[in-house]
């Protein structure tokens, strides 16, 4: 087990002490039980591949890709110069939809 | 408005957006929406605003969903953005709806972009953006 030093603004440290108390009471160790925690999950965000989420949109008209672009956004600003309209356009994305899903509790079975 | 509890259910106050045909719901002010990690989706509304937001024009995906009670659904949907103004953040996502559907309802695709904390103890809702 390492030990370090580090300098946090007053603020934070004010937080870390605070959550620490609440979590763990006065106990030695605490902090670093905080800081550990904390930093496993920054870990898990930086370990993120970057292009996860990245996706593109197309637009599809009569079997026909007219448009295609990073963000809906883009995608109509696109079709709006070449003066597509949107009625009958299919939009897809590179990222799959699920052809099942949980509907959620919100939705009464009553259909 | 920041996130808040509606008998006991968070919920939070979006921007329904079909960009490709400039249309917003609500036209002014936000709409609100209940947040449900039960449904799996991006976004569920009801059918009066699919068609307010001529979602309907398009072709439309369909997928079914799986009922409480274990039957099945099928829901049309497309892509449309979400506009969350107390974050400051716009998420693109499949928009879908189903016949009897009467609110509109976030589920756990868009909550992916989210940081959620509920506190049931002092009654509070944080919702952040992930980025």
């Amino acid at each position: 087990m390492g030990t370090i030093t580090i300098s946090l603004s007053d603020d934070v440290e004010k937080k870390l002490r605070t959550i620490a108390k609440h979590l763990y009471g006065s106990s030695k160790g605490s902090l670093s039980k905080v800081v550990e925690d904390a930093l496993e999950n920054y870990f898990l965000t930086l370990n993120k591949p970057a292009n996860s989420d990245k996706k593109i949109f197309k637009a599809i008209k009569e079997d026909r890709v007219v448009a295609e672009a990073s963000t809906l956004e883009e995608l109509a600003s696109i079709l709006k110069k070449k003066g597509i309209e949107p009625r009958g356009l299919r939009i897809v994305s590179t990222k799959l939809i699920r052809p099942v899903v949980h509907g959620g509790y919100r939705i009464k079975p009553t259909l | 408005m920041s996130p808040y509890f509606l008998d006991g259910t968070p919920a939070l106050e979006i921007i329904i957006r079909n960009p490709i045909a400039d249309k917003s719901f609500p036209s002014e002010g936000e709409a609100i929406a209940i947040l449900d990690t039960g449904f799996e989706g991006f976004l569920l509304i009801p059918k009066s605003v699919f068609e307010e937001l001529s979602f309907n024009q398009f072709d439309v995906n369909r997928r079914k969903l799986v009922l409480a009670n274990g039957l099945f659904t099928q829901s049309a949907g497309t892509f449309g953005e979400v506009i969350i103004p107390s974050l400051n953040v716009q998420l693109d996502g499949f928009v879908e709806t189903i016949e009897g559907v009467e609110e509109i309802v976030i589920g756990t695709e868009l909550m992916k972009n989210l940081k959620l904390i509920l506190d049931y103890c002092i009654g509070r809702v944080n919702v952040k953006n992930c980025k």
